[in-house]
């Protein structure tokens, strides 16, 4: 078959080239319309269902709203699992499917069976919806709007009305989370003083309010000519209007709302608050969609914004369109990624030409690495795949190997060419460059397949690592075979066509190469003469470069550089907005300080619609920097790190933003011990949780102990006293609406204002929202008409509640973690287990589960494993079917240390981590080293069996002298073409290509000095040609 | 045979690649659970930072608030928090000294300004019904006179006929029954009022019931609008302690500008609102007028209480009490426990817990309580 593909494309070059000049226009105008973003999606498939339940504590949350939502999905096909945590006035039920499902399908039957829960929760509990599904990396863009003249309340209300409606709209955007501001109601604010004066109980009240908001429809009066519509007014919605409304009349006179309450426009209770620059503030975070294009919807957004940004001047608002734009991390990494491309394929022609010495044959190689990687790029974006940094950095790793199999062919046809005019009489050149290809398909066929298999267990990893850089090696392993098929169809085009039919030939050897040549035989002859000592100290250099692995750090992924950190803060759940906010515009001028900080952005609690649940004791910080190199951002970032130690009462973290992502994406707790305790009741898992923990701490070993859902969130329980209810005739359901109606506010109707539609509500007198000790004073009326206080039918008690109460699986979770440290794991678990199982006394229904990192990463790595030997076993067989013989094989197989020694070195000079990005690269290298040395031995073979040379050194040197070249310029081109992202790695868009460059470059050297030194002499005695003739294995 | 196996292998790799584009593009067909092997990374990340933090600059996202030495200490068998003045000032925490304040023991109450225009309807008819007695007095004398004069003629055989006497008789008896009714209507009068009003009033309006004249300066300024009556209800539960002769009262809660209010006497009745035991008082008319609701305090003991106002901003609630955060070292922040403390206008009035000078945290108490606990607070990333 490849036969024939290489025999069509000599014949009929010009249609050959012709479709190639096609594929490159069409690429260019592809790429040039296609979308760019960071990474992948990389989260799993979930679907998060969020309830808004306010005035409802954890425990009412857990009980009343997430287990029912629980129930409902439970059950549902593909479902892997579901994980709920229930906050005070939030539920959130994240429902993970598997990863073959269909997300949007996931929605759906969720929705169907959401529909049915509304209906069944508390009154004041709004409908659980699936929160937006957004993008992976979620947030587009960043901005905020301050104002010294307008009030937080007007402003939020511009910002919900004029400013959020236009950005929706936008294409690409999912959402916009609006932190901070005032959200406008016209609020019925009671006054109890007066409530008891006239003897009114708090749910009087509010249904006079209900009646000064009502709006009906009134229908029509037709006649023979004419319909008429009826349209009623006087239900206003004015304040003024609304305290008129009279709630009863006593002794001739009317009580009006105005007479207990004051009626006006004031701001909801908050549940999240901002900053910018430290000042009042209200911060947008726009959500890009499900697959959305970064790069295009920030673009749109901002074409939105620039018309809005007139406007808002106008009104005296600034307006910070630049918060935080990941578009710019793009921007910058496509710069960079593109002066790499740039500076990396000059160096290419460079090494073509000096090696090649001839234009047209550069050329021809040269041409291989756009086509390849358009046409890569076109199959890529055909399968509806957004091009994005790791889809980038595949093509980019992909460089300097794309180029390799036009070289090795081109090359080939080149010298065979020469050859063939010095003969008496040439052959035709169809023939010569038909047979020049064949002769070299082994090398170029076998090894790309090999370079595609040693990339497959990256795409069979799991979870984010999977979602991440499966799309680096699909990218990848398509350049490799586009390729492969521009080497067997276009290269042997145009090497005929320019090389052949029109092309001058010298008669010597390139001038480069017979300057090497001389030298590289007294090399040769060297290393043959004295195999005990060439062995031996591969072997040594080799053992030495394996021990320093263990050594080395890893990580997931490089540090990023974004120009941008997220800094978030976690103080005491309990802590108030107003103290958040206070420390944040501490840590925001300390941050402002710090040279290189462009702006700060603080949010504390959340946003609307969000499915964070985070409470006011947790804040965020959007620290925007001056264009800085890498070195200068990780300054920033070193100095923000300080700032924050020297703050007391908060933890925090301050990573890039995608680093950040990546952290919130992964579930499960990351530490190495893991004790989940299941259970129904709550006090019994505390109670067992604490006598975990103190088992734990008594195992030698054990540090950071910590119990992950602690009591410690202040509340005040109000218990009702059922005796005095019933002697004073009130009904425990009153007592509590009165309480939810004073401190969480209860809407009543809405009020129009122009096509702005306001809440009405009815809520206690801000001033005594503040005083937790005023709640005893509420009022009440008893059904006597008797006034009593809050305190004379219950109990109020301050207690340490919850902040959360976390499911899994539909169950009530209590986990406790802990790391180890100077103690083997595996003896730790036992130890740990043991105590626990014979210790603790758990009631029916509650039972333990040992998990954790460790024991999880254990599981992990066999499967790692597995799926690696799987591909070694395929790529023995592909090296075995390219060089025909398991010796061969055998001495192939020294290329696996030889270069990852090379590489290890690498890592080592370049003060780099292993990553999974280092992984990739040792892959890449694996397959290249395998690559030229299979083309190295199958000539070897090819001139002892097609020739007919005996095996001697004289073979040796002009079987290694032809393969020279090809050998080191492919090792030139590869390295070289890395040589600009490995350094410097340390900037935008080189983060994660950086390592692997530097790895592949390390290893290239090594290995090639395996290759054409060690590889030969290794040859030369141990290659057995001679035992090798009845070999069925057939040269072409 | 080879052929075959190549045609095999060639397969699986398209699958493989085709398997990759999909898991690329949103659908994936197959996959291994791995999301551990990322936890391991950053295990062995998290693992390096703790052995050696000048290997952050090349590792990243350590969890970096780990390595922080902690800032608690024991101070005398308590949790304290140490943070030097440059940390405090940085994250906005501030103290205050304390004074020793005086305060007297006081409870709140409710008051309304009385019409006591009722009380002087009773007044006029009061005293018209004593006119009325007088006048029927009057003729009742007349007419026994009369009588008497008619029976002793009418015995001499005089020209006077029996049946002038009976009439005159008559006359008499009937004055003598109005008498009675007008004594009754006085009576009934004083009653009503006394039920009403209460002794001190009835007697201010009416006068005492021997006839005594009472000095009724205080009703006479009440007359002249000087004064005016004021209706206090005390907290249920609560009676005003025997000693008082005035409260204080105002028309704000505002405790520093009340005026003094004087005793008159018990009311009668229990407020039907709050249960509330209820008295009379007065006390000057100025910017008073009737309806107008009141804030009262009474003064339980007249014993001067010391201790110390502390801002509201200082107390901090948990475990079931509030706590303030003190000064007990340079440098060094405890907690202490609140146990008896009464609102005032300042915040708490707290005795026998904070002494003269001592410095309390009055803002970023939180903070400090954070610190305090910072094992206890969750890490929001790390689920």
């Amino acid at each position: 078959m490849l036969s024939a593909i290489v025999r069509f494309s000599v014949r009929y070059y010009g249609i050959v080239i012709a479709m190639a000049i096609l594929l490159l226009i069409y690429g260019v105008y592809r790429l040039s319309s296609a979308g760019l973003d960071i990474f992948p999606e990389f989260s799993p498939k979930q679907v998060i269902i969020q309830t808004e339940s306010p005035g409802y504590s954890a425990e009412q949350v857990e009980v009343l709203v997430t287990q029912p939502i629980e129930s409902a999905i439970s059950g549902l096909i593909g479902l892997e699992y579901l994980r709920s945590e229930s906050i005070q006035g939030l539920s959130i039920v994240t429902a993970t499917f598997e990863e073959n499902t269909d997300i949007y399908l996931n929605r759906q039957l969720v929705t169907e069976r959401l529909s049915s829960v509304g209906a069944s929760l508390p009154e004041g509990i709004a409908t659980p919806v699936p929160v937006p599904l957004a993008s992976s990396s979620a947030t587009i863009l960043t901005i905020g709007v301050r104002s010294d003249s307008m009030d937080m309340m007007e402003l939020r209300s511009l910002v919900d009305w004029t400013i959020t409606p236009q950005i929706l709209s936008v294409s690409g955007v999912a959402d916009v989370n609006v932190f901070g501001g005032e959200i406008k109601q016209l609020q019925i604010q009671l006054k109890p003083e007066k409530l008891r004066r006239y003897r009114l109980s708090i749910d009087e009240v509010l249904n006079a309010a209900r009646q000064a908001s009502a709006i009906k429809g009134a229908g029509f009066i037709e006649n023979d000519n004419q319909r008429f519509t009826i349209q009623t007014s006087g239900g206003d919605t004015k304040a003024e209007d609304v305290a008129k409304v009279i709630i009863k009349r006593q002794n001739g006179n009317s009580i009006q709302l105005s007479d207990v309450a004051e009626v006006l426009m004031a701001p909801e209770p908050r549940i999240g608050a901002a900053a910018i620059m430290g000042k009042p503030a209200i911060v947008m975070m726009i959500i890009g969609q499900y697959g959305a294009n970064t790069l295009n919807v920030s673009n749109s957004v901002e074409d939105v914004l620039k018309d809005l940004e007139v406007v808002l001047d106008k009104q005296d608002i600034e307006f910070y369109s630049h918060l935080f734009r990941p578009a710019d991390y793009i921007e910058r990494s496509l710069k960079n990624i593109t002066e790499h491309l740039l500076v990396g394929g000059t160096f290419v022609l460079i090494i073509l030409f000096l090696f090649l010495f001839n234009i047209r044959t550069a050329f021809i190689s040269a041409l291989a690495i756009p086509l390849s990687l358009i046409s890569a790029a076109i199959v890529l974006l055909q399968s509806g795949v957004n091009l994005n940094i790791m889809v980038l950095g595949g093509l980019g790793i992909a460089l300097g190997e794309v180029v390799d199999d036009a070289i090795i062919d081109t090359e080939n046809i080149y010298r065979r060419l020469r050859e063939n005019r010095l003969l008496a009489v040439p052959k035709p050149i169809s023939e010569v460059v038909y047979k020049a290809s064949m002769e070299v398909r082994g090398s170029v066929v076998y090894a790309s397949f090999i370079v595609a298999l040693v990339f497959v267990p990256l795409l069979t990893l799991g979870g984010v690592a999977g979602r991440l850089f499966s799309p680096l090696g699909v990218s990848y392993i398509l350049a490799i075979l586009t390729s492969l098929l521009v080497a067997l169809t276009v290269t042997p085009a145009l090497c005929y066509l320019l090389l052949g039919r029109n092309g001058k030939l010298p008669e010597n050897d390139p001038p480069l190469i017979r300057l090497i040549h001389p030298v590289y035989a007294g090399f040769l002859r060297l290393t043959a003469r004295i195999p005990t000592f060439t062995i031996g100290a591969t072997l040594l250099f080799c053992t030495a470069g394996i021990a320093i692995i263990p050594s080395l750090g890893a990580r997931f992924l490089p540090e990023l550089r974004e120009g941008h950190y997220i800094v978030h803060t976690t103080a005491m759940p309990g802590t108030s907005l107003e103290q958040s906010i206070r420390a944040g515009n501490k840590l925001t001028k300390e941050f402002l300080n710090i040279s290189g900080v462009r702006s700060v952005s603080q949010w504390s609690g959340r946003a609307e619609r969000s499915a964070d649940t985070y409470g006011s004791h947790y804040s965020e910080y959007e620290v925007d920097l001056d264009p800085l190199s890498g070195g200068e951002q990780q300054k920033v970032l070193d100095s923000l790190r300080k700032v924050l130690k020297q703050f007391p009462g908060l933890l925090f973290e301050a990573n890039t933003f995608l680093i950040e992502r990546v952290d919130e994406t992964i579930s499960g707790y990351t530490s190495p011990i893991v004790v989940n305790l299941y259970g129904n009741n709550l006090g019994f898992l505390d109670r067992k949780a604490q006598a975990v923990m103190e088992i734990m701490r008594s195992i030698e070993g054990a540090t950071d102990v910590q119990m992950r859902s602690p009591n410690g969130t202040p509340v005040l329980q109000v218990r009702l006293k059922h005796d005095r209810l019933n002697s004073l005739g009130l009904r425990p359901v009153e007592i509590l609406n009165a309480i939810q109606i004073a401190y969480e506010g209860k809407v009543v109707g809405k009020s129009y204002q122009g096509n702005r539609v306001y809440d009405i509500s009815v809520i206690i007198d801000p001033e005594l929202r503040n005083k937790p000790e005023d709640l005893e004073k509420l009022p009440l009326k008893t059904a006597d008409g008797l006034m009593v206080s809050l305190s004379d039918v219950a109990n109020i008690l301050q207690v340490d509640g919850r902040y959360n109460i976390l499911h899994q699986d539909a169950q009530r979770i209590q986990t406790i973690t802990c790391n180890v440290q100077n103690r083997d794991m595996g003896e730790f678990i036992k130890e740990l287990k043991s105590r626990i199982l014979n210790e603790i006394e758990f009631e029916a229904g509650a039972y333990p589960e040992f998990t954790g990192a460790a024991i999880e990463q254990a599981r992990a790595r066999e499967d790692l494993i597995l799926h690696s030997l799987v591909a070694a076993i395929g790529v023995l067989i592909l090296i075995y079917m390219a060089v025909g013989r398991v010796r061969y094989v055998m001495i192939m197989l020294l290329n696996l240390p030889f270069s990852l020694v090379g590489g290890v070195i690498a890592v080592l000079l370049t003060g780099a981590t292993l990553s999974v990005g280092s992984m990739v690269g040792f892959v890449t290298l694996f397959g290249i080293t395998v690559r030229n040395s299979i083309m190295l031995i199958s000539h070897y073979r090819y001139l002892v069996e097609e020739e007919k040379q005996p095996w001697n050194i004289e073979t040796l040197i002009q079987g290694s002298k032809e393969r020279l070249p090809s050998i080191l310029m492919t090792a030139l081109v590869t390295a070289l073409a890395m040589l600009p992202i490995a350094i410097d790695s340390d900037n935008p868009g080189r983060e994660i290509m950086g390592p692997m460059a530097a790895i592949i470059i390390g290893g290239m050297a090594s290995s090639t000095i395996l290759n054409l030194l060690i590889l030969p002499s290794i040859m030369f005695h141990f290659g057995g040609f001679g035992l090798a003739k009845n070999n069925p294995s057939r040269l072409p | 045979m080879k052929k075959i196996i190549k045609i095999i292998l060639l397969l699986v790799l398209v699958i493989a690649v085709f398997i990759g584009v999909r898991q690329f593009s949103g659908d994936q067909r197959f996959v291994v659970t791995l999301d551990q092997w990322l936890d391991q990374f950053q295990e062995s990340d998290v693992n390096n930072d703790d052995d050696n933090l000048d290997d952050e600059k090349n590792n990243g996202s350590e969890e970096e608030d780990d390595d922080i030495p902690s800032r608690v200490e024991i101070h005398e068998g308590l949790p304290a928090v140490r943070l030097n003045e440059e940390v405090m000032d940085r994250s906005g925490i501030l103290t205050s000294s304390l004074q020793v304040v005086s305060h007297l023991n006081e409870v709140r109450a409710t008051g309304i300004v009385v019409d006591f225009q009722p009380l002087l309807v009773k007044r006029t008819e009061f005293q018209k019904a004593k006119t009325d007695l007088v006048l029927i007095e009057e003729s009742l004398q007349a007419s026994t006179k009369v009588y008497e004069r008619l029976r002793v003629l009418h015995k001499e055989h005089a020209n006077i006929s029996l049946r002038q006497v009976e009439e005159a008789r008559l006359q008499m008896t009937e004055y003598k029954a109005r008498k009675i009714a007008a004594k009754q209507l006085i009576k009934n009068i004083r009653t009503e009022t006394m039920q009403e009003w209460g002794r001190e009033l009835s007697i201010w309006a009416l006068g005492r019931e021997d006839g005594k004249k009472e000095s009724s300066t205080y009703f006479d300024r009440l007359l002249n609008k000087q004064d005016v009556l004021i209706l206090v209800t005390l907290p249920s539960d609560f009676l005003l302690p025997e000693a008082t002769s005035f409260v204080y009262v105002n028309t704000h809660p505002d405790r520093s500008t009340a005026r003094k209010a004087y005793l008159i006497s018990p009311a009668t009745k229990t407020d039907p609102l709050t249960q509330g035991v209820t008295y009379y008082f007065r006390t000057s008319a100025e910017n008073m007028r009737t309806g107008l609701f009141l804030t009262g305090w009474v003064i339980v003991s007249n014993e001067v209480e010391t201790g110390v106002d502390v801002p509201l901003a200082s107390v901090i609630w948990y475990g079931g009490q509030p706590w303030v955060y003190v000064q007990v070292e340079k440098e060094l922040y405890s907690r202490r426990p609140v146990a008896n403390y009464r609102e005032t206008d300042f915040g708490w009035f707290i005795k026998n817990t904070f002494k003269q000078d001592e410095k309390i945290v009055i803002r970023g108490g939180q903070l400090l309580l954070s610190e305090e606990l910072r094992w206890q607070i969750p890490d929001e990333d790390d689920d």
